[in-house]
């Protein structure tokens, strides 16, 4: 069976890298596509083939469209709207967390993490992607 | 004729004094590069002729990520003198190294 593919956007590559080592040394059961900035993330969001995606990791920190208002687009969008979302960050600031949890992210994830969480970080992210658009966040 | 087993705190002592350090990297990236050169500097400045560094590329060895979870990339881990301690970054902060690495 062909595996779904989940879009990482992450601007630093060393972070996208590992996510990628992180994503096979615990059995992610998806492709994962990269895109470095929020235009390129939504350029290929608007594509036809979006409508096959898991889902979506965004960082909120990226260059040109922040991952905010990629969150904020993705919300407003008929055919995107029930894309799961998951955010992976390095901000804690409450702010952006109850602002992305407003516009729907399926889960907000703050790094740095240790080992045992990035372990449960992947397999929760494997349980929502898996779900499809079946859940909204509690 | 064969040499001498050191006694335990003969080798406590030498492990005090002699720094295994692992910089963990995945390919040839800018922070990686960057990480590499501050650690080689700041070990010959501070450690000259009692350190040693082995750099591992997770891109050719993904598996030894679990044997010191590591988290990020670049990491840089203290082995020896024990404790084990961690830093994550492109080690560009030179105090925060040594304060982190306990050079002082």
């Amino acid at each position: 069976m062909t595996k779904r593919t989940v879009l990482l956007v992450e601007d630093n590559s060393d972070d996208r890298m590992f996510a990628q080592l992180a994503f096979k040394e615990f059995g992610f059961p998806f492709k994962v596509a990269e895109v470095v900035d929020g235009e390129a993330a939504w350029e290929l969001l608007n594509r036809p083939a979006a409508s096959r995606l898991a889902g979506v990791i965004l960082d909120l920190n990226i260059p040109k469209v922040s991952g905010l208002d990629i969150l904020r687009r993705i919300s407003a969008h008929k055919a995107l709207s029930g894309l799961p979302v998951v955010v992976l960050t390095s901000s804690d600031d409450p702010k952006d967390v109850s602002t992305a949890r407003a516009l729907g992210v399926r889960d907000y994830m703050i790094k740095p993490f240790n080992f045992s969480e990035l372990k449960g970080l992947v397999a929760r992210m494997t349980e929502i992607f898996s779900a499809g658009d079946g859940g909204k966040p509690e | 004729m064969k040499p001498k087993n050191k006694k335990p705190h003969e080798k406590a002592a030498a492990q005090r004094n002699f720094w295994r350090l692992r910089l963990y990297v995945a390919g040839q990236t800018a922070r990686s590069m960057t990480a590499a050169e501050n650690l080689r500097k700041i070990c010959e400045e501070r450690l000259q002729g009692r350190y040693v560094v082995e750099i591992i590329d997770l891109l050719k060895n993904p598996k030894l990520a679990a044997g010191d979870e590591i988290v990020a990339i670049p990491t840089l881990v203290r082995r020896l003198p024990p404790p084990m301690r961690k830093i994550i970054g492109d080690l560009s902060d030179t105090e925060r190294v040594i304060v982190g690495l306990q050079l002082k």
